[in-house]
């Protein structure tokens, strides 16, 4: 601080009081508006939980293939509950990675612009927002202790009080110091450079795994040792009890350090944060997730030369989608998701069955859905490239369609191979395999479409009007309405993966194609509107 | 460039290149303001007007280039940058739950006006607001709204003003005040640096102009600025 500065005073004027004044004054009926936002919200989330719940003991019912037979394959060397320190540590990174996007230290849009200017104290605004972040981090850390927990429980059969309560503490107090962790790496302004070490960590995690599955197929004993060992001891009593005093310990020293930092965050970060968590949660609220993971500009500008040779001989629209496609990186998502499901499929007991590959599909069908129409929105939802372009609206959308097409066949054709040479699905019907995915692509398109066309909502008037919580139940209504089509064009795939000797029914066909049709309407124009009467 | 006469320079940016992260969008650009200048900056739609505003405040990092305030790198978290520097952007956002007066009672006493009662009531007088002192900002038109903003920013004191289009959705007879009130702060020593697309108010209230053209800038007399906004 420079002498001009120190003979400046700050004002201990604090503009909360300002907002605790508003509170006070409001009336009952507003009391009450207040009072049901809040309730419906709660319930709405616990709700949601159960629903939760039941899908995770699905999940865990189809990948353990419970009633029906798996195929055991040659490199199968662990079981499920052997990877779950594995998953432990990929739950902290992520807990750490989304906080250090999140800020964790921010401000919303009003206080950035009526706060940070004013003269006044800054410890008041950071100290607010240091509590929530700890607060926020508790309760996300927690949520995930607690998946965590009924996955193991789910997995092990059995419960033990006082391990889950032990566990949780952890899981809360973890919270806390990997939230503190994540305001000490923003006070430094390194937040990107720790993106990048937890994605090389993610890395790291993967190249271990592969190393302790080669040990584990060439059969070394203390490999094997370590790996049932760590399996063994994660519902253990006296595994989870000193972590939670050193985690206490920890996590005490670690919110001293934050709060002894937080000063240095400054007006400009804590802007940022405020935007990040804006679109987070308006993200979370209307299931929409092109908020928050558009390949960022900085990673198109990397990948600027990526696809020049092949775009560059092709019709405009498509060169559009193509180069974002690779220079988005949207191709990612669904590279990684086939990758770990061959790989779970190959080296994970009992998972290689009919029932998960099921699931796999299904899996496949949302991602398809979001990732491909994250790719073709600006063809389907901007009307101004129409001129840019010369090219009449149903053009552009004949090429999204046949781009949808292309891509979900090549990415269902992969899946359904890899599970074939894994001997999961039999490809005895090859006929029949080759038009379901077809169709089954058409639908996909479809689906695609219909995600595309979804409008940006103003997320500040969802989250602030008086008939939010309406409003989200709409958008998401819609939602479903886009997906579960999506999911009933899958009924040929399921009925072949389950039943591969029965083939198809007439009606699974008939369901298929009626929710499939969609996709043709840019080509059958009137025609179509007639098929819909 | 020297757009001043006096020689006490309250902004200078020197060698400066905006834009966002590394996606240039102007520059360099050299620009020097002297105390009770009054620079508009004009050019066209995409020029970097707004991204020369925010690089100034401190909200974005130059991508090259130096912005100093009283001869001290810019920066919006010292104490004396937001004593001294008003800022009037775009379109700012409101808390939902204050009134029209509270918000200018934060920013009054925020600065630790003495009278801010008093501050507060003339500028709801001057920018004709008092009848919708008491509503919500969700209650008020963009033109109301846009007062308030106007009003937050001259309500407290400030050696240095910038200003982002303030003309915008002002009614012809709010506009002439406003113009005349911002001569009078410049005749009584404040700097003014305001973004515009209107020759009145370059001619009226502010001495220079500096044009943002073809990625470069270039320092004209306020008259020459406002005939290149009326070509």
């Amino acid at each position: 601080m420079n002498a001009r500065e120190k003979l400046l005073q700050e004002n201990k004027f604090d503009p909360q009081q300002l907002l605790n004044r508003a509170k006070r004054r409001r009336n009952f009926s507003e009391r009450f508006d207040h009072f049901s936002d809040v309730y419906v919200w709660v319930l709405a989330a616990v709700v949601a939980l159960a629903y939760l719940f039941s899908a995770i003991f699905g999940l865990i019912f189809a990948l353990l293939g419970q009633t029906v037979a798996h195929v055991q394959t040659p490199w199968t060397v662990w079981s499920l509950q052997e990877l779950s320190p594995v998953l432990l540590m990929l739950s902290a990174i992520c807990v750490l990675r989304l906080f250090l996007y999140l800020g964790p230290v921010g401000v919303n849009a009003a206080k950035a612009d009526w706060w940070l200017p004013l003269p006044i104290s800054t410890r008041p605004i950071l100290g607010r927002s240091i509590r929530s972040a700890l607060l926020t981090g508790l309760l996300t850390s927690s949520f995930v202790g607690v998946l965590w927990l009924i996955v193991m429980f789910g997995l092990v059969g059995a419960y033990e009080p006082l391990v889950a309560l032990y566990a949780l503490i952890s899981f809360a107090l973890s919270g806390v110091l990997l939230t503190s962790l994540a305001v000490v790496l923003q006070s430094y302004g390194l937040q990107p450079r720790a993106q990048r070490w937890l994605g090389r960590c993610i890395v790291a995690a993967i190249v271990v795994l592969a190393a302790f599955w080669f040990l584990l197929q060439v059969n070394i004993p203390w490999a094997i040792s370590v790996v049932e060992g760590a399996s063994s001891s994660v519902l253990r009593l006296s595994a989870w009890a000193p972590a939670a005093i050193g985690l206490l310990c920890l996590s005490v020293l670690s919110t001293w350090w934050a709060w002894k930092r937080s000063p240095r965050i400054g007006a400009r970060d804590m802007r940022v944060a405020g935007e990040h968590q804006r679109l987070a949660l308006g993200s979370a609220m209307q299931a929409d997730t092109r908020g928050a993971v558009e390949p960022s500009s900085a990673s198109i500008g990397r990948r600027r030369r990526r696809g020049n040779k092949l775009a560059s001989r092709l019709p405009v629209a498509w060169r559009i989608l193509v180069l974002r496609l690779l220079r988005g990186g949207r191709w990612h998502a669904t590279l990684g998701y086939l990758v770990m499901v061959m790989a779970l499929v190959a080296t994970v007991e009992q998972v290689a069955n009919p029932l998960s590959a099921l699931l796999f599909y299904l899996v496949l069908c949302l991602l398809l859905t979001i990732n491909v129409a994250g790719t073709i929105s600006p063809l389907i939802s901007q009307p101004q490239l129409t001129q840019h372009l010369g090219q009449s609206a149903v053009k552009l959308q004949r090429t999204a369609v046949l781009f949808a097409v292309f891509y979900c066949v090549i990415a269902l054709t992969t899946l359904t191979g890899g599970l074939a040479l894994l001997g999961v699905v039999q490809l005895s019907n090859f006929w029949l395999w080759g038009a379901a995915v077809i169709v089954v692509s058409l639908g996909g398109a479809a689906a695609s479409l219909g995600h595309a066309q979804r409008k940006e909502r103003d997320w500040e008037s969802l989250l602030g009007g008086s008939t939010s919580d309406t409003t989200v139940v709409m958008v998401l209504m819609n939602e479903a309405s886009t997906l579960i089509p999506a999911v009933a064009t899958y009924a040929p795939l399921f009925a072949l993966v389950l039943s591969p000797e029965t083939g198809i029914g007439w009606p699974l066909w008939g369901i298929s194609v009626l929710f499939a049709l969609r996709a043709l309407q840019p080509f059958l124009g009137r025609a179509y509107a007639g098929l819909r009467g | 460039m020297q757009t001043g006469q006096s020689t006490k320079i309250v902004l200078e940016a020197r060698e400066l290149i905006i834009g966002y992260q590394q996606r240039v969008i102007c520059g360099p650009l050299d620009l020097q303001v002297s105390a009770g200048d009054g620079v508009g900056i004009i050019g066209a739609n995409g020029s970097g007007k707004s991204t020369l505003v925010r690089t100034i405040l401190g909200h974005l990092s130059p991508v090259q280039g130096t912005v100093e305030f009283l001869g001290l790198p810019v920066n919006e978290d010292s104490l004396a940058f937001r004593q001294h520097v008003a800022v009037q952007i775009t379109d700012g956002a409101f808390f939902e739950e204050l009134t029209v007066a509270e918000h200018l009672e934060l920013v009054a006493r925020g600065h630790n006006l003495n009278s801010w009662k008093q501050s507060v009531s003339e500028e709801l007088e001057f920018f004709e607001l008092q009848q919708v002192a008491g509503l919500l900002p969700s209650e008020l038109s963009s033109g109301q709204r846009r007062k308030v903003l106007l009003a937050a920013t001259l309500i407290r004191p400030a050696q240095l003003m910038i200003l982002d289009e303030p003309e915008q959705r002002l009614d012809l007879r709010i506009r002439q005040k406003l113009y005349d009130r911002l001569a009078v702060l410049r005749g009584s020593g404040t700097t003014l640096l305001v973004v515009t697309h209107d020759p009145q108010m370059l001619r009226h209230c502010l001495n220079h102009a500096f044009l943002l053209n073809e990625d470069q800038g270039e320092a004209l007399h306020s008259e020459a600025g406002a005939q290149w906004l009326e070509r």
